[in-house]
């Protein structure tokens, strides 16, 4: 069903070696429309240098990185890119740190104010647009971040491990709350995680990373009804599914 | 708690202060200093109040050169910062000099701008903003070189030109450094500008100070100390407050 929709990102046989280190040996992944694809993997395998590669900071070796058919090729800002780390920037209220986007693309700060300022109930954010990001608890600071990804490019969001430093509680709200938006976004997003659960739970499709250096070792997909519901994650499916990802580890 | 005690540390040091004041004042009454050596500081305080009228215009030449000098500084300092960040091969040249810079008493080439730019307010202006000018470049740079990394990807990944990275990113995050430079540099402003007022000219505190050295006025001259230590003291609880101002996250996170 899925592969009838067309593919936004490509990648084909990408490899990129730092100085001392082989990080990615041979990667190909696709992400169509309105898709939620989980990426799962050890840490320091190579995910987030995935990401890097895919928002053009840093080039690949070999192979091809395309958005929409066209090679990257190291071009920034095509995709919007939620960091390991929220990188919220202390010295902006979290309102200007939303719209951080639109003044860099030169919109005055009156006009990207009121651009991003409804998007605070769809964030849960609502009454804390003028605080500093040191007042907001961590969950609502990686909505923040999520809030000001989502501005900058509501079309492919790399999301890299966007609840990892959350507690386990604030972390299963924040699950349910990304299913809920992404029900009113359709974004396609590309999800970093080392949590077989969130992944299962979240995603359409889940990309199974080995150690470095990191090839994908199996492509799963997640046949399960959307919505989604929490007491989903102890339906058979489900735990057949949690089963074969372990074994696969 | 720890608050608390922060808050009334300023206590003993006011006290001292006071009994020190208290202790100079019995020993000149009582004869045992001669007051010809050290004034009381109750007369200190009648003179000044009987000296303020005349000395109005020379604390304005003062706080003038002082004002000019330091604002001078501030914006060099921020101009040459922005150029250094933008050509890498000014800051390889220029880096290591202002460094070095830190540790030449600037002060000492001030008989030189007297001889270059005469006895008027320039060359204390010029005193002054020297003396300001590096401590505030050197922890400005300091600053911007502290930047985060990925803060800069990810403005970057925006589309983020250099201008862009240095007025969303390096600039604000190094505002802190460039606040405890200006700090420093607003007391050395008016101690820039009477030194150089000391190598000759018609004005200012530093001028006045001459004046009554030569008549051994000793009670005019602490009033006239007394001045100096109050517009330094002024002067940096003025940058206190403009920080305040203008880094309101920085407040808000003390509470
Ligand atoms: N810019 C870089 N320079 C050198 N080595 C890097 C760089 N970025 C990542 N690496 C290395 O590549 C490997 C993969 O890193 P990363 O992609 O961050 O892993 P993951 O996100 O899967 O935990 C690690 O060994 C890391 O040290
Ligand atoms: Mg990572």
């Amino acid at each position: 069903m899925t592969s009838s929709l067309k593919n936004r990102l490509e990648l084909v046989g990408v490899k990129k070696t730092f100085e001392d280190t082989f990080a990615v040996s041979d990667v190909s992944l696709v992400l169509r429309e309105s898709e939620f694809v989980s990426i799962i993997g050890p840490s320091g395998c190579g995910k987030s240098t995935l990401f890097n590669m895919i928002s053009g900071l840093i080039v690949e070796d070999e192979g091809e990185i395309r958005i929409d058919g066209a090679p990257v090729k190291a071009r920034k800002g095509l995709v919007s890119y939620m960091y390991q780390k929220d990188l919220l920037l202390s010295w902006l209220k979290i309102i200007d740190n939303v719209a951080l986007p639109l003044r860099v693309k030169g919109v005055s700060k009156k006009e990207a104010r009121s651009e991003v300022a409804d998007l605070f109930k769809t964030f849960g954010l609502e009454g804390f647009e003028h605080k500093y990001p040191h007042q907001l608890s961590g969950g609502m600071r990686q909505r923040a971040a999520l809030m000001r990804t989502y501005v900058y490019s509501r079309d492919i969001m790399l999301l890299d491990e966007p609840f990892g430093g959350l507690d386990a509680l604030t972390k299963a709200k924040m699950q349910d709350w990304l299913l809920g938006v992404n029900d009113e976004l359709k974004a396609s997003i590309l999800f970093i995680t080392h949590d077989i659960e969130e992944a299962i739970y979240l995603s359409d499709r889940i990309y199974l990373m080995s150690d470095r250096p990191s090839t994908i070792k199996e492509e799963i997909c997640v046949d399960l009804p959307r919505p989604r519901y929490r007491e989903m994650m102890v339906s058979e499916t489900f735990i057949q599914l949690k089963k074969k990802l372990l074994h696969s580890f | 708690m720890m608050k608390k005690s922060a808050n009334t540390g300023k206590w003993p040091a006011a006290v001292f202060l006071a009994v020190l004041t208290a202790l100079w004042e019995l020993s000149v009454r009582s004869g045992w200093v001669d007051a010809y050596t050290l004034p009381a500081p109750s007369s200190v305080i009648r003179v000044l109040f009987s000296e303020l009228p005349g000395l109005r215009s020379h604390i304005w030449i003062t706080l003038q050169e002082a004002g000019i000098g330091f604002l001078a500084a501030i914006g060099f300092s921020i101009a040459l910062a922005l150029l250094m960040d933008f050509v890498p091969m000014v800051k390889k040249g220029l880096y290591p000099i202002l460094v070095l810079s830190q540790t030449v008493p600037i002060i000492v080439l001030a008989p030189l701008f007297g001889m270059w730019f005469g006895f008027g307010m320039l060359p204390k202006i010029v005193i002054v903003m020297l003396v300001c000018f590096f401590p505030i470049i050197v922890s400005l740079l300091d600053g911007l070189e502290a930047a985060d990394q990925d803060e800069l990807h990810l403005i970057e990944g925006m589309g983020a030109g250099q201008l862009q990275q240095f007025r969303w990113v390096k600039f604000p995050g190094a505002l802190v450094n460039l606040f405890s430079g200006i700090r420093i540099a607003a007391t050395y402003s008016i101690m820039g500008a009477v030194i150089g007022e000391w190598l000759g000219g018609t004005g200012g505190l530093g001028v006045y100070m001459l004046r009554v050295r030569h008549s051994f006025a000793l009670d005019k001259m602490f009033a006239a100390i007394l001045i100096v230590v109050v517009l330094s003291i002024a002067v940096f609880k003025g940058i206190d407050l403009l920080q305040r101002v203008l880094m309101p996250w920085a407040v808000s996170k003390e509470k």
